[in-house]
């Protein structure tokens, strides 16, 4: 990983890809403002290579917020601000001369509702970030990226015989995998999930947490989730973000998902895993 | 209970066939409904008195003229001869040329509204939309005639020049000439049609926006958080969704262009004449014709000049209502009605 | 400066509201009245707005629509307007286009309201320089709108002007899209005096009020549209008709046209008058053309200063009885017809020759009075307690010739160099606007009939808009208190009302009208932008 590496904006789909333990992503000293109110004051957090680092807490309490700084989907929302730095791989995603394209390239992201393309078939909506990002690749190695994409993202088996049908006609959970299929086409570094199963059943559900098990090798992956179970089916690494009445939010604890959840050490921590508020 | 028993038959409806429910509305709500019931009807009725009357108006003059009042060319009504060819013709080519110049400038206008303004110029420029659709379409016309007409020969003269073996650009004078002869030029189907996608603009621009502002937000970020670029984002999420919104309001334009009248009473010369140089003098629109000759018509004449308004009250509603399905039946159009 | 144009306007409008209170309570002492409505005529249109304007101060509230003769005639046959304006009587038929055209039994008597000359504005310019000087014969002039003649480099154009040949340029005939009393005028001119060119291009012989429009010519709408067709900068090359006020508002130059002694002539205040004293006036009382006008000996005027194109303007009026035919027309709606037609011609003669049309002789004022005396006839309820020729400051009056024209006494004679086969002036013709001298009034006046030669060269400019010092003269009609004779006084006295209208406001109030404008390019401008902040400001609030 040399420190060009964020400029670069050919994606070249020959190199096999790159092993996710490589990848580090560091949030540092993180602020976030919406039309000047701040949200979110000086967090910081370490994402280990290869895992699955989960971000709980109650609602509004500004994990969602902290997740979209983490791919710079955050500015894109009129009168948001922020500050402190993301660092992937030790180079800062918001230094001046990165372009905020090959940023998202590099670091997914997975939406709370499944939002497929409508107008574009299963295949194309797979292939959809190469066509976004203008990355010109031959109709075999195309073909060859939707399969490889929606088995990781486990569809394949289910929509590879008719890849030509438009992405709405899948269920609930389907599209959500289609949509983590699309994200991986692109072969992101980091993947970021905001609440990736709650607008699904439970049987989807299960799905969506078995691709993510299956990805962590490849991929680090960063889930906002609301489910306590989940988080401790599906991270090593948990963060609890925490916003007092009328403070910014803040990261209370964070640790191995074990430690968080079976041993916490600040109360409030404790009391929000016991499900005693939120 | 046996007299109950008794009438329990003559009640009770077999439950294989839905019942008829009432609504049960308050008195308030039933008020209302119909007041407002009321009101759908009258527009009904002014729509459908309207087409009635011209309708009613164009019978003796398509009786005596039969179908050449749709060949004949020139609109002589103290000689008989009576024909819309060229002012229908007139009217599409005015029509034309003004979607001509509208749609990409609107295109254009209502995307850079949506996606690419800052929110803070976003509200002035939607604001200033809606001033520019609310200018009388006179002042347009004034416009065009004295600030547009004498900048916008110079246009026709180069066109004429580099493209006039294309008929459409052709100018029966000579471009080269020392002094070359302006009028030809002005008061043309090009400069009306400029004036008129003046007012086109800001009404397919407003429904554009509008359905580009419905762009689902997650498709959006979706296609963002793939890496793609703002302009990536409108071409994959943007213009996909709003195709509908786009024709529509393309069209609800057209059927605005094709029935302008003060603007192009003000600009062109009235000239009956089946051409197709649209960059030279002389042209006529129907409602142009109605403005311009309705005054001192005489009965028969007055009806002819209603037919020639039932034609474009006919195409007008064709078009609107070809843009109210064609919005519709589009995804961004579902919630939307016009 | 701007702040003392504002006051200076605000003085104005002091005097002017103290002058309307003053006659508006003797003006409610004659009669109540109504707001009537008139249309036609847009050749005479800014003559008949300048006196609604005036009488408006009177409290006489008149709404006139210059929406063309043909339609005017029209309105006023189908009871849709009070009066109309127009060049011509009603037809029976247009001669040409067979359009019907009578009163539809409405009764009406045609009451002449003023005299002008049609006017040939026109764009020639090469070398950044505009052609001012131009001068036509009546046939040139016949052969440049019947299509013949299509060049202004054209030899016969070149002999108008003595040799001196135009460049070469297209012609562009400009021509009135409506039935207008221009195009009547006009085409009239041309079936009298060159029948042959007209007929062989009309394709049928008279007189039409529809200009039938063939080939390179631009077909407009109405004297402005026509007038400001023909001055846009996309224009050159392009020659209108219009009323000679269109081109003096606009400071544009119009042709010199050639008369019968060789003269070529502007359509100037005084050589319409001079030459409307050869129009013969139909004086059969009990004619339904009772003082509509034969042109033809006007176009062959022998006078040096005589402008061929010259005619009076009738208003039609209402002369049925209320209630039936006539359920409209109330005693107070006739007051005002009434009042109206008596300031038009008396007072309101004064101030229409600066602005381009020429004032009516005694004669047609008498007859005037004559045809004003009808509407009480029909309704006793009218008051014309005022209808005083004792009062009637027409500027045209001399004493003891009721026949006679003040203006045309006094009218200078052509330059020499605006004679046929000399010249052409080197300076911009006299009327032609701007270039009028401030001293023109004081020679003219003080110089009466002698005038001769080209001392009276300068002394025609009665067109300049020059604000309020406008170089035209001023007569009014007195009681000598001792010897208790009538006497006209003429004087070089400033205008007593503004002229009306845009193109005429005195330039003095251009710069206030300049702020004015910016004032509201800028409201214009900031109220969206206030509009979207308080949107803005609303949607940061409620969220």
């Amino acid at each position: 990983m040399t420190t060009t590496d964020i400029e670069t904006t050919t994606h070249d789909l020959s190199v096999t890809h790159r092993a996710a333990s490589e990848t580090h992503l560091d949030a540092v000293g993180i602020s976030a403002w919406f039309s000047g109110t701040r949200v979110l004051e000086d967090v910081s957090l370490s994402v280990p290579p290869a895992t699955v680092t989960a971000l709980i807490g109650p609602s509004g309490c500004g994990k969602s917020t902290f997740l979209r700084i983490l791919n710079r989907m955050h500015e894109s929302i009129p009168g948001a601000q922020m500050a402190g730095e993301v660092r992937l791989n030790g180079d800062d995603i918001y230094a001046p001369g990165v372009r905020v394209t090959t940023v998202r390239k590099r670091i997914g992201m997975v939406f709370q509702k499944p939002n497929p393309f409508p107008a574009m078939s299963i295949g194309d909506n797979v292939t959809a970030g190469l066509a976004l990002t203008r990355t010109k690749v031959s109709r075999s190695q195309r073909a060859e990226l939707i399969e490889t994409s929606l088995t990781r993202a486990g569809l394949w088996r289910e929509v590879k015989d008719r890849l030509d049908q438009p992405g709405s006609a899948l269920s609930g959970g389907q599209q959500q995998r289609l949509c983590i299929a699309r994200a991986l086409a692109v072969q992101p570094d980091v993947l970021l999930m905001d609440e990736p199963c709650s607008a699904l059943d439970p049987t989807s559900t299960r799905r969506i947490e078995e691709t993510i098990h299956e990805l962590r090798s490849e991929v680090t992956i960063v889930i906002v989730t609301h489910n306590m179970q989940q988080a401790v089916r599906v991270s090593q690494q948990a963060a609890f973000f925490l916003a007092e009445e009328g403070q910014p939010g803040g990261i209370v604890e964070q640790g191995s998902t074990d430690d968080v959840f079976h041993r916490p050490q600040d109360p409030r921590t404790a009391k929000y895993v016991h499900g005693d508020f939120g | 209970m046996s007299t109950s028993a008794s009438s329990t038959p003559t009640t009770l409806r077999s439950h294989s066939e839905p019942r008829l429910l009432e609504p049960g509305l308050e008195r308030s709500d039933r008020i209302f409904h119909g007041l407002s019931t009321l009101t759908g009807a009258f527009v009904l009725l002014v729509t459908g008195g309207i087409g009635l009357f011209l309708g009613l108006q164009a019978i003796p003059t398509l009786r005596h003229y039969g179908l050449s009042f749709f060949t004949t060319v020139v609109w002589q009504p103290e000689l008989d001869h009576i024909g819309i060819a060229a002012v229908l013709l007139g009217t599409l080519e005015v029509a034309l040329v003004a979607m001509t110049l509208a749609f990409p400038l609107a295109l254009m206008l209502a995307l850079f509204i949506s996606d690419y303004a800052p929110v803070k110029i976003k509200s002035y420029l939607v604001s200033a939309v809606d001033l520019m659709a609310a200018v009388p379409s006179i002042i347009y016309g004034l416009w065009g005639f004295f600030l547009l007409q004498p900048h916008a020969i110079t246009l026709s003269r180069w066109l004429s020049q580099h493209f006039g073996w294309f008929p459409l650009f052709h100018v029966d004078t000579d471009p080269n000439a020392a002094v070359w002869q302006q009028s030809r030029y002005t008061s043309s189907v090009f400069i009306a049609g400029a004036a008129v996608s003046m007012m086109a603009i800001p009404l397919a621009c407003a429904v554009m926006r509008a359905v580009f502002d419905q762009a689902p937000q997650g498709e959006r970020e979706a296609a963002m958080a793939l890496g793609g670029t703002r302009f990536g984002v409108v071409r994959t999420v943007v213009l996909p969704f709003a195709r509908g919104g786009i024709i529509g309001g393309s069209m609800l334009a057209l059927g605005r262009a094709l029935g302008e009248t003060a603007a192009v009473l003000i600009i062109i010369s009235p000239a009956y004449e089946i051409k197709f140089r649209v960059l030279e003098a002389g042209t006529q629109t129907i409602s142009a014709l109605i403005a311009g000759n309705f005054g001192n018509a005489t009965a028969s004449q007055l009806s002819a000049l209603m037919t020639a308004g039932f034609v474009l009250f006919l195409i007008t509603l064709l078009v609107n209502t070809a843009a109210a399905v064609i919005i519709r039946r589009s995804r961004s159009g579902a919630g939307t009605d016009i | 400066m701007m702040r003392r144009h504002f006051r200076r306007g605000g003085t104005l409008t002091t005097c002017l509201a103290a002058l309307a209170l003053l006659t508006s309570s003797t003006a409610g002492a004659a009669g109540s009245t109504a707001l009537i409505q008139g249309s036609g005529s847009s050749w005479a249109a800014n003559a008949v707005n300048q006196w609604v304007a005036d009488i408006a101060a009177d409290g006489v509230q008149v709404v006139y629509t210059p929406d063309g003769d043909a339609q005017g005639r029209q309105d006023f046959a189908t009871k849709t307007s009070d009066f109309s304006v127009t060049s011509i009587g009603y037809q029976g038929v247009d001669p040409v286009t067979g359009v019907p055209d009578t009163s539809q039994g409405r009764s009406y008597s045609y009451l002449p309201i003023a005299a002008g000359g049609t006017a040939f504005p026109y764009q020639i310019r090469y070398d950044g320089k505009m052609v001012r000087n131009l001068r036509l014969s009546g046939q040139t002039l016949t052969k440049i709108f019947t299509n013949q003649i299509t060049n202004w480099d054209d030899p016969e154009i070149t002999a108008d002007n003595n040799g001196h040949a135009l460049p070469s340029i297209p012609i562009t005939p400009v021509v009135q899209s409506e039935g207008s009393g221009a195009t009547a005028q006009l085409t009239l001119y041309f079936a009298t005096q060159y029948p042959k060119l007209w007929n062989h291009f009309a394709g049928a012989p008279g007189m039409t009020e529809y200009f039938p429009r063939q080939g390179n010519q631009i077909a407009q709408n109405g004297s402005s549209g026509a007038m400001n067709y023909v001055s846009s900068s996309a224009a050159n090359g392009s020659i209108g008709y219009v009323e000679y006020s269109y081109a003096l508002s606009q400071n544009y130059p119009v042709a010199q046209l050639l008369n019968a002694a060789g003269y070529y002539t502007l359509p100037t205040q005084y050589n319409v008058a001079v030459a409307l004293e050869k129009a013969q006036i139909n004086m059969d009382k009990n004619s339904p053309d009772y003082l509509l006008q034969n042109l033809s000996h006007v176009y062959t005027d022998p006078d040096p200063r005589a402008y061929p194109l010259s005619s009076y303007v009738y208003m039609i009026e209402p002369t049925g009885v209320y209630p039936s035919p006539e359920p409209n027309i109330t005693t107070a709606k006739r007051q005002s017809i009434a009042d109206f037609a008596y300031y038009a011609i008396c007072q309101g003669q004064r101030e229409i020759g600066p602005i381009g049309y020429s004032p009516l002789p005694v004669n047609l004022v008498e007859a005037g009075f004559g045809q004003i005396q009808k509407l009480k006839t029909a309704d006793p309820g009218v008051d014309l307690q005022r209808l005083n020729i004792m009062t009637c400051a027409n500027p045209t009056f001399v004493l003891g010739h009721p026949d006679a024209n003040y203006l045309a006494q006094i009218a200078p004679q052509p330059r020499a160099c605006d004679k046929n086969g000399a010249g052409p002036c080197t300076t911009e013709a006299a009327s032609g606007g701007g270039t009028s001298g401030g001293n023109s009034s004081g020679s003219s006046s003080g110089s009466g009939g002698t005038t001769g030669g080209n001392s009276g060269g300068t002394s025609s400019g009665g067109g300049s808009s020059g604000g309020g010092t406008v170089p035209s003269v001023h007569y009014s009609l007195r009681v000598d208190p001792r010897t208790g004779q009538i006497i006209i006084a003429a004087h070089g006295a400033t205008g007593d009302a503004a002229p009306v209208g845009m193109t005429l406001a005195p330039q003095n109030s251009v710069s206030g009208g300049s702020v004015l404008v910016v004032f509201l390019v800028l409201v214009a401008l900031v109220t969206p932008v206030a509009v979207a902040t308080r949107r803005s400001k609303y949607r940061r609030s409620s969220r």
